[in-house]
C-alpha cells in the first residue's frame, strides 16, 4: 500500500482521484494550493504526488524539484488542462515521472500510478540490497533479489527464519547471509545437520552432557546450543528432527535456557534460530510428524528459494562465477565459454540445482584442460543428452499461433462479434500456453500438471481440443 | 564415494578410530592421511563432492593448518573432531563448515554413527 498526495485547485478532481486511488488500496491526501501541498507533504510522506500545473499560488512545474527533495523522495506525476507539447517537455525536464492531460481517464491515471509505484518499490529493494553482504550468493534475477530482500529484512530482526527449497538451491548460504548481516555476525554460526544426527545421540549433541552420564561420555561436553550462544544456530534438514527433540527444542526457544544431560543446573543460550528443509513441514504437521507449534515458531520469516530452472537469468552469472573461482583456485587463466555451451546449460533442467551446475561447470573445466574456451562437448554426456532431447522435442511442437497484425483499421464488416473474438483469443492463448508449457517441461506430463495447476485429465482435455498429441 | 580420514600419526587412539570407521565404511575406499600434505593430495577437486572427510584435530596448530584447505573442505560433508571445547577452538572449527562437531575424549561411537547416516544419505540420493 502506497501513500499518494493529490495537489489540484479543483476540489472535484481531488475527490475523484482520491476515490480512484483509494479503490486500489492506497492511502491518499489532497491539497488545493501549493502551500497546503507542502504542509501535507510533511504530514503524509507520500510515495507519489499528482500535481497540477496551474495552482493559485504558483506553478506546479516550478515546484517539482522542491517536492522531490522531500524526505520521502516522492515521484511526481504532472496533471494539467493545458496539454501543449512544451508543457509536456518541461514536465519531463523537471524530473517528473509522467505527464497526464485533463480530462483524466481511469487508464491515464492508473497506468503511470502503477508503473511509478513499481519503479519505486524496485528502487527501494535495490537500495536495501546494496548494503547487504552476500559474497557467496550469486545472481540478480528478480527471484533471487526477492529472497535477498527477505534476508535483509530478517537480518535486522531477531525472529526465527525458515528457509525452504530443493536440494542444492543454497539454503545454508542464505542462512549464513542472514547471520553475516545481523548484529550477531561476530559470534558463532553453528550448523546442525539434523539428518546426520543419530536419534539416540541427538539430545547429547544438542544439549551437551556431564561426564559419565552415559557410556562413551568420558568428559563433560557443552552441546551445540551452548556453542551457538549469542550467535546463530542453523538447523539444516529440520524435518528430520525426532518428535521428542522437537518438543525439547521448542522449550529451549521459549525459555532460552536448557539443562545439559546429567546436569543439575540450567544453562542460558540466547541464539537466533534459522532452520532449513526441503520437505513440506505443513504436510508433516498435518501427518503429526512435525510439531505445529514449532512450525509456527520457526516461521518468523519464511524464505522460499527458487529452483535453478526458475531463475534462468542467473545461469550465465553463476557459470562465470564458478569458472572464476576454479581459475583462481587452480591458478590458471580464466576460460571463456562459447554460445553453444550456454545453450546446453539453458536446455537442461538442473534437478540438482546450483550444486549440480557447479559440478558440471567444474567437470567441463577439467575436461577442457589447456583449452582456453569451454564448448558444449566438455560438459558431462548426460547433461548434453538431456538438453538435446528437450530441444528436439520442443522443435517438434507446432509453431505457436501469432496474433494478427493490427495493420488495417477495423471496419463494421471485419470486426467479429465480441463473443467470437473472445473465444478465438482464448483458443490462441491456450495454444500458446501449451506450446510454452511443453517446451519448458519436455512434455513431461507430471511437470506440466504441476506448473499449470491442471489435473492430468484437464490437461488432456485441452490438448485434445487443440489436437495436440502427447 | 570415498571416505577421507585425517589424524596426525601422534594422535591418541588413531588406530582404534580407523578400526571403528572401517566397520562403517565396509567396502568404500578409505584414504588415511597421516599428515596435512597427504590430506591436501587426497581432497577431491572443487567440482566433485564425491567424498566424506573426517578430521581428528590434535591441537590448535593442527586446526590452523587444516584451515589452509578450507575451500576444498567446505565443499564436502565434514565430520570434525576438535581437541577441546575452548571458545577459540570451537570458533575456528566452525570456519571449516563441518556437518558435525565432536570432541576428543568421547568414544568413537558418535563419529561412526554420524558417518553411517551421512553415507546412507549419499547412497539414497544416488539411487
Amino acid at each position: 500500500m502506497a501513500k499518494v498526495l493529490v495537489i489540484d485547485d479543483d476540489k472535484m478532481i481531488c475527490d475523484t482521484l482520491q476515490a480512484l486511488i483509494n479503490s486500489r488500496g492506497h492511502e491518499t491526501a489532497s491539497a488545493v494550493t501549493l502551500e497546503e501541498g507542502r504542509e501535507r507533504l510533511a504530514e503524509v510522506a507520500p510515495d507519489l504526488i499528482f500535481l497540477d500545473i496551474n495552482l493559485p499560488d504558483g506553478s506546479g512545474l516550478d515546484a517539482v524539484a522542491e517536492l522531490r527533495r522531500a524526505p520521502s523522495h516522492p515521484e511526481v506525476i504532472i496533471i494539467t488542462g493545458e496539454g501543449g507539447p512544451d508543457n509536456a517537455a518541461l514536465a519531463m525536464k523537471s524530473d517528473a515521472w509522467d505527464y497526464v492531460r485533463k480530462p483524466l481517464s481511469m487508464q491515464a491515471v492508473l497506468l503511470p500510478l502503477t508503473r511509478a509505484l513499481q519503479y519505486r518499490e524496485e528502487k527501494a529493494s535495490r537500495a536495501t540490497l546494496q548494503v547487504l553482504r552476500r559474497p557467496e550468493i550469486i545472481g540478480n534475477s528478480p527471484e533471487i533479489l526477492a529472497c535477498l530482500d527477505l534476508v535483509a529484512k530478517a537480518a535486522g530482526t531477531e525472529a526465527s527464519v525458515l528457509i525452504t527449497g530443493e536440494t542444492g538451491t543454497g539454503k545454508e548460504l542464505f542462512a549464513r547471509a542472514i547471520h553475516a548481516n545481523s548484529d550477531r555476525a561476530e559470534k558463532n554460526f553453528v550448523v546442525v545437520d539434523c539428518a546426520a544426527l543419530p536419534d539416540n545421540l541427538v539430545e547429547s549433541i544438542l544439549f551437551g552432557h556431564e561426564k559419565g552420564t552415559f557410556t562413551g561420555a568420558e568428559l563433560t561436553r557443552e552441546g551445540l546450543f551452548h556453542q551457538a550462544h549469542q550467535g546463530t544456530l542453523f538447523l539444516d534438514e529440520i524435518g528430520e528432527l525426532p518428535l521428542e527433540s522437537q518438543r525439547r527444542l521448542l522449550r529451549v526457544l521459549q525459555e532460552q535456557r536448557f539443562r545439559p544431560i546429567g546436569s543439575a543446573s540450567e544453562v542460558e543460550s540466547r541464539f537466533r534460530l534459522v532452520a532449513a528443509t526441503n520437505r513440506d513441514l505443513e504436510e508433516m504437521a498435518a501427518d503429526g510428524t512435525f510439531r505445529r507449534d514449532l512450525l509456527f515458531r520457526l516461521r518468523g520469516f519464511t524464505i522460499n528459494l527458487p529452483p535453478l530452472r526458475q531463475r534462468e537469468d542467473d545461469l550465465g552469472e553463476l557459470t562465470m562465477a564458478q569458472l572464476a573461482k576454479l581459475s583462481k583456485h587452480y591458478r590458471i587463466p580464466i576460460k571463456g565459454v562459447c554460445p553453444g555451451f550456454m545453450e546446453t546449460l539453458r536446455g537442461y533442467d538442473w534437478p540438482g540445482n546450483v550444486r549440480e551446475l557447479f559440478n558440471a561447470v567444474g567437470s567441463a573445466f577439467a575436461q577442457a584442460k589447456d583449452d582456453p574456451t569451454l564448448f558444449s562437448m566438455h560438459l558431462p554426456a548426460d547433461i548434453r543428452a538431456s538438453a538435446k532431447s528437450k530441444q528436439v522435442r520442443a522443435e517438434a511442437l507446432p509453431e505457436p499461433p501469432t496474433f494478427p497484425a493490427a495493420a488495417a483499421p477495423a471496419t463494421a464488416n471485419s470486426l467479429p462479434p465480441l463473443k467470437n473474438a473472445r473465444e478465438e483469443a482464448l483458443d490462441r492463448a491456450e495454444q500458446r500456453y501449451l506450446h510454452d508449457l511443453f517446451a519448458l517441461t519436455g512434455r513431461d506430463m507430471e511437470k506440466a500438471c504441476a506448473i499449470s495447476g491442471l489435473s492430468r485429465s484437464q490437461l488432456y482435455r485441452i490438448m485434445q481440443k487443440h489436437r495436440i498429441r502427447r | 564415494m570415498r571416505v577421507i580420514f585425517y589424524a596426525r600419526e601422534d594422535y591418541p587412539e588413531r588406530v582404534e578410530c580407523v578400526r571403528a570407521i572401517r566397520q562403517v565404511t565396509a567396502d568404500l575406499p578409505l584414504d588415511i592421511c597421516p599428515d596435512q600434505a597427504q590430506l591436501a593430495l587426497s581432497l577431491p577437486p572443487l567440482w566433485s563432492g564425491e567424498a566424506v572427510a573426517i578430521l581428528l584435530i590434535a591441537d590448535p596448530l593442527d586446526l590452523k593448518a587444516a584451515l589452509l584447505h578450507q575451500e576444498l573442505l567446505t565443499n564436502l560433508p565434514l565430520i570434525l573432531v576438535l581437541p577441546d571445547d575452548d571458545r577459540e577452538t570451537v570458533r575456528t572449527g566452525h570456519q571449516l563448515r563441518p556437518r558435525f562437531v565432536g570432541f576428543h575424549g568421547n568414544d568413537f561411537s558418535e563419529i561412526t554413527a554420524v558417518l553411517k547416516r551421512v553415507l546412507a544419505r549419499f547412497s539414497k540420493s544416488r539411487n
